[in-house]
């Protein structure tokens, strides 16, 4: 009779057991899911910017300043299957200066051509987005009359091995031999910091792909 | 901002039934291939090749600058009409063809271009009953449903985006980093610009 009642007991806590086993992994699991979602979020967000730089959890929302400045851009409208090859912004963002929404800006390098279609450019930002230029791109802007005001300026990147792989791909795309070192430049920049490019060169864009890094391109939106 | 909500007031203007249907659409370059429906395809043979294969004429081989651009430009096809219309992104030269007869509507169109190939830049807008309206840094040009040049503007459109339409009004702005903005409107009928 002591044995059956002492393994009714165990019997008992064994249940006991499993239960509270059980409510606790269902605690976790909710939780885990929870947080990953919250991760998958962030990661959407910084998909397109660098691989070098964390988006902030907390901040997923559009926000901006109070500026007189402020514009409402629109996004662009792709040409359709086969000829779009990224996910370009369909919604308005908010913007102003340089920056799209800058909380924790994130870098992106505008080329040249980027510098001058400003109001193209920002239409190829993401939220959390700042733009900047590089040495190279500033020079090039002051020779052709394009005002850089606003605009941060960074280094160019010092990789050699970058530049003229970058050169290479230009070559291979059918790059125009002006400008070309330039490019290279620019393009290497970008990928030395793992930052996307913004350009309206298409061989430059190609390139950048095809080496692995981001680049958006401005495409003749219908 | 007061501008900006003007131009948005503008763009909604567009009565709802009151518009032509839209014949004239972009035909997508996939696999080195544009489907022309009924009307045949244009192929790309290589780097610096293209030909245009239509359904009911012969094949016609497209200029080199046009196949060196077809994948970053625009095709346009009219089914109605079986009128096919390029709009290049860098390349210096507008095409159209009649499919039927396998033939150009007119000599290939020259635009002029930024000497810099990487400061070349194109856009282009779908006017619902009007055709295109085709923008580069140096062009601003609209084409009827049938391909034809209505009208073109040759001027420093760098920087220049469509920002919205209405029947009559293009809508333009161009800006710095800085925060600065600028601001046209023209005319669709002609292209001039209006006050």
């Amino acid at each position: 009779m002591t044995t059956t009642a002492s393994t009714d007991r165990r019997g008992r806590r064994l249940v006991l057991l499993l239960a509270a086993v059980l409510a606790f992994a269902t605690t976790a699991l909710l939780g885990a899911t929870t947080g990953a979602g919250v991760a998958s979020a962030a990661t959407v967000s910084s998909a397109g910017s660098s691989s070098a730089s964390a988006v902030p959890a907390l901040e997923s929302r559009v926000g901006v300043s109070p500026s007189d400045s402020i514009l409402v851009v629109g996004g662009h409208e792709t040409i359709g299957a086969g000829q779009r090859r990224d996910n370009l912004p369909s919604q308005s963002y908010v913007v102003s200066g340089c920056c799209v929404a800058a909380e924790d800006g994130s870098e992106v390098l505008l080329d040249t051509s980027a510098v001058k279609a400003q109001a193209a450019a920002r239409g190829l930002m993401k939220p959390g987005e700042c733009a900047v230029i590089c040495s190279t791109v500033q020079r090039e802007a002051a020779e052709q009359g394009f005002s850089t005001a606003g605009l941060t300026v960074i280094d160019d990147g010092v990789s050699a091995t970058l530049r003229s792989q970058v050169a290479a791909q230009l070559r291979a795309f059918g790059a125009a031999a002006q400008g070309l070192e330039n490019d290279a430049t620019i393009g290497a920049t970008a990928l030395e910091r793992g930052i996307p490019l913004i350009t309206g060169d298409r061989a430059l864009w190609q390139s950048i792909l095809k080496l692995g890094g981001d680049a958006r391109w401005f495409r003749p939106g219908v | 901002m007061a501008v900006d909500i003007e131009v948005r007031r503008r763009c909604a203007l567009v009565p709802a039934g009151g518009l032509t249907a839209m014949t004239l659409h972009v035909v997508p370059v996939s696999g080195g291939v544009a489907p022309l429906g009924g009307w045949g395809t244009v192929e790309l043979r290589g780097a610096t090749s293209a030909v245009l294969r239509p359904s009911w004429a012969e094949d016609v081989e497209l200029p080199e600058e046009v196949a060196l651009d077809i994948t970053a430009g625009v095709v346009l096809l009219n089914d109605e009409l079986g009128r096919l219309l390029f709009l290049p992104y860098a390349g210096d030269l507008v095409v159209a063809y009649d499919l039927k007869l396998g033939e150009p509507i007119y000599p290939g169109m020259r635009i002029p271009r930024q000497p810099d190939h990487g400061l070349r830049m194109a856009a282009v807008r779908l006017l619902p009953g009007r055709g295109v309206v085709y923008l580069t840094e140096m062009t601003l040009a609209c084409f009827g449903e049938d391909g034809n040049l209505a009208w073109r503007e040759d001027e420093d459109f760098a920087g220049w985006i469509i920002e919205g339409s209405t029947l009559d009004e293009l809508y333009m702005l161009a800006g710095d980093w800085a925060g600065n903005e600028q601001r046209q409107t023209r005319s669709l009928a002609d292209g001039h610009r209006l006050p």
